[in-house]
């Protein structure tokens, strides 16, 4: 019979979800931040939703280049707002500070720009 | 239709490819006109100062990508805490994406134990808070919608007379642009902007809702501090409940239970419809063994209901699994 092999990814999940857990001493308590929450949605849901995707974001933090503590404490300063835009699209929100460089996209179109004039003086 | 795109001849191609080059043309000219004459004379509210400037903010010029943490540091320091760029770089720059992220700047604006509270949507309001006192971080978008170049910036001043804006920006001290070239970068970039304030003290544009909300999300990070701003909050807007109930789960959060007691029940004082207050009333009864009291006021919170109904339910079942108990405990 084969030995299941170690899975350091399968720990290190559930070491981060135990780390981000919420407190259980205050499950009877109605949050602020539920209470100022735009969307009146299921509490129990969006409590469990919030802290899936805490995880989430915690995780695409890392992979720009943070340390898991740091992305930690950065994930733990947002609210689940936040948190639910950064789950949903983190990747086409505009990060302030690109002077100077341009991202594939743009040196994309910035080539067809050029194709185009290519085939007009061509023509 | 079909066959008249199959083999068109090259002069044809070249005919249409500079109609569509025309028709580019045309719609860019048309957007750009559009939003000159939406920007054309930024709308001012009545009774600003012709112009201000807060020559004390300070200055950190940026280093490669890093406008972030510059006008982040920029900011946080004006309002009393001291910060440099480089000290911001790990809670709000992402290497891999060269920048900082909008939520991300908010979030480091509260580990400061500030308020981050995002701004309305108009010129107006950046230049009330200017002559107010609070500097404005902005993002623009420098270059074009389709091919953006986003940047950070603190807007310090602004002079009605001359339609200026001044800014501290980039590795520009004391940038001084058109109101109209700021608005149009501004409004490239969805008019994104926030003030940092001490939470003691309201942004002279502060609406009741968006407060709260910002101090609300201050809570989780620094509780001392959101207290501060729910006191504000309180003073100016006596009647809110979420400032009030923010004021209980601070101290209930901290253990101080008869204090957490004090706000929530203030609370239900001010609101007798609100569950939440109710429940958080029954839990920090109950919490300090008052069983009989708690189940009256979590039964008030579940005859009232609402989407938290289930919260409600089990703060009830634990009081009363709680008092079925008691008597063997005795």
């Amino acid at each position: 019979m084969k030995i299941r092999p170690y899975r350091p990814l399968g720990v290190a999940a559930l070491a981060a979800a135990l780390c981000l857990q919420p407190p259980l001493a205050q499950a009877e308590i109605v949050t602020t931040d539920q209470l100022t929450a735009e969307h009146d949605r299921d509490a129990e849901r969006a409590k469990i939703q919030s802290f899936l995707e805490r995880a989430n974001v915690r995780d695409k933090i890392q992979a720009m280049g943070i340390s898991g503590l740091a992305a930690n404490d950065r994930v733990a300063a947002l609210n689940d707002f936040e948190v639910h835009a950064l789950a949903e699209r983190i990747d086409s929100l505009p990060t302030g500070g690109n002077v100077g460089s341009f991202t594939n996209e743009q040196v994309i179109i910035v080539l067809l720009i050029v194709l185009l004039v290519a085939v007009l003086v061509a023509a | 239709m079909r066959d008249r795109f199959t083999g068109v001849p090259c002069a044809d191609m070249a005919k249409r490819w500079r109609y569509l080059v025309a028709l580019a043309v045309a719609m860019c000219t048309t957007g750009c006109a559009l939003l000159q004459t939406s920007d054309q004379g930024a709308v001012y509210p009545a009774g600003l100062p012709v112009r201000s400037e807060l020559t004390q903010v300070p200055f950190y010029p940026q280093d490669d990508y890093q406008c972030g943490p510059a006008a982040l540091a920029t900011a946080l320091t004006f309002a009393g805490v001291l910060r440099t760029p480089q000290q911001l770089v790990d809670q709000v720059y992402l290497p891999y994406r060269k920048g900082s992220l909008q939520p991300e700047m908010l979030a480091a604006t509260r580990r400061a134990g500030l308020i981050a509270y995002p701004m309305q949507p108009a010129l107006g309001a950046i230049a009330q808070e200017v002559a107010g006192g609070h500097p404005v971080i902005v993002m623009q978008n420098l270059l074009f919608e389709y091919v953006p170049r986003w940047h950070y910036a603190v807007v310090v001043g602004y002079d009605l007379a001359t339609h200026d804006v001044i800014l501290r920006s980039g590795t520009e001290e004391r940038l001084v642009v058109s109101d109209r070239d700021f608005e149009s970068s501004w409004v490239k970039a969805g008019k994104w902007a926030f003030v940092a304030t001490p939470p003691g003290q309201l942004p002279v544009t502060a609406s009741e809702d968006t407060f709260v909300a910002a101090a609300a999300s201050l809570e989780r990070v620094t509780p001392d501090a959101a207290g501060d701003a729910f006191r504000a909050a309180l003073v100016k807007w006596p009647g809110n409940l979420a400032a009030r109930i923010g004021l209980g789960n601070i101290a209930y959060g901290l253990r101080r239970l008869p204090v957490a007691e004090v706000e929530y029940r203030q609370a239900t004082v001010d609101h007798p419809d609100s569950g939440d207050s109710w429940n958080n009333l029954a839990q920090v009864l109950h919490d300090m063994g008052r069983d009989k009291d708690a189940l009256v006021a979590a039964q008030r919170a579940i005859a009232i209901g609402g989407p938290r109904q289930q919260t409600y339910h089990s703060t009830l079942e634990s009081i009363q699994s709680a008092q079925s108990l008691a008597p063997i405990r005795n």
